[in-house]
């Protein structure tokens, strides 16, 4: 549930994001890029660790004082899989996006098309294999996400345990059996959505 | 009559600058010149999905300078011919009109006509990607 809600937010965020640096070019442009992809090449630990360090100072306590409180809940883990899986969305979706011919936008526009109705009506579905993919992958990636969640939400049983803290806490109570069966949960359900990526991104939009 | 006047724009790092045409009623004319010298850069300025920086563009009497691209009058064919392959034939023809939120019987009667004329009846339900290139 927590994957599902932390991939549909990063998507909220990821699409607009994504179509306006694959079709505006603008000031400070690279940056915005390099931020948006930081949280893919960072550690998740140091991720989680980063929010854990906001939320222990004056903005950060006023937040969950008065909006929601994050720090070893449901929510801490939403907004950690959240923050290591929006530059990866972000990517996927401009990939996406790129893929669909500008021209064909232009044509619309032509034809009477406001910039609004040309996005879903040609963009959208023109990118919608990759869209799909992306929340394919993104999903998959926020229900195995562990560092950063285990530093924001903690492990605490049938609250803030996730698949992988699963894993992790059945390992160190030398719980094998139960460490086995897990992970074949998780790797299968990440084979399944590999599997489903790539035969979507094969297949063409057009028919 | 279709007017262009002193027309500045830039893409990048090309600058197009100072272009003048003047087209009446009927006209056809071929903008020619080597790759590289301005020629989609002109179109697409022209067509508003590049901004000018300079200039006036005028059609009809209007100044449509500063117009949005879907009020301009302007049709645009590119080179890969610009159907939307994800959309039917028939959604292709009533594009514009949906977009422009005609009412149906405004412009049924006229794509009747069309379909008619060009003997595609059969094509309609069809989708753009599954057709022959020919």
């Amino acid at each position: 549930m927590a994957a599902t809600a932390a991939t549909a937010l990063a998507l909220l965020l990821a699409i607009p994001a994504a179509y306006a640096l694959s079709r505006f070019t603008f000031i400070g442009k690279g940056a915005v890029e390099t931020v948006l992809e930081f949280p893919i090449i960072v550690s998740p630990a140091a991720l989680g660790a980063i929010i854990l360090i906001f939320f222990n100072n004056s903005l950060g306590e006023w937040l969950q004082t008065n909006a929601v409180y994050f720090v070893f809940t449901f929510a801490g883990i939403v907004l950690a899989q959240f923050v290591t899986i929006l530059g990866l969305a972000v990517r996927m979706l401009k990939t996406a996006f790129d893929e669909v011919p500008e021209e064909l936008e232009v044509v619309a526009r032509t034809l009477g098309g406001s910039p609004r109705h040309v996005f879903f009506t040609v963009t959208l579905p023109l990118a919608r294999n990759g869209l799909i993919a992306s929340f394919i992958l993104t999903w998959a990636k926020a229900l195995g996400e562990f560092g950063a969640t285990l530093m924001v939400a903690g492990s605490m049983a049938m609250r803030t345990e996730t698949l992988p803290i699963a894993i992790f806490m059945r390992l160190s109570n030398a719980d094998i059996e139960g460490t086995v069966a897990l992970i074949f949960v998780l790797v299968g359900i990440g084979l399944t959505a590999l599997y489903a990526a790539r035969r979507l991104l094969k297949r063409s939009v057009y028919v | 009559m279709f007017e262009v006047e002193a027309l500045n724009a830039r893409l990048g790092g090309f600058h197009l600058q100072d272009i003048h045409l003047l087209l009446g009623e009927g006209e056809c004319h071929a903008v020619l010149g080597p790759s590289g010298s301005g020629k989609s850069t002109l179109l697409n300025a022209i067509l508003g999905s590049i901004p000018i920086t300079d200039g006036h563009i005028r059609l009809g009497g209007d100044e449509i300078t500063r117009w949005p691209m879907e009020r301009r009058r302007l049709g645009y064919v590119p080179q890969h011919l610009g159907l939307f392959p994800h959309l039917s034939v028939h959604e292709n023809l009533s594009y514009s009109a949906r977009a422009r939120k005609l009412a149906r019987d405004d412009f049924e009667p006229l794509l009747d006509r069309l379909v008619e004329i060009t003997a595609i009846g059969n094509l309609l339900d069809r989708r753009i990607a599954t057709l022959s290139g020919g």
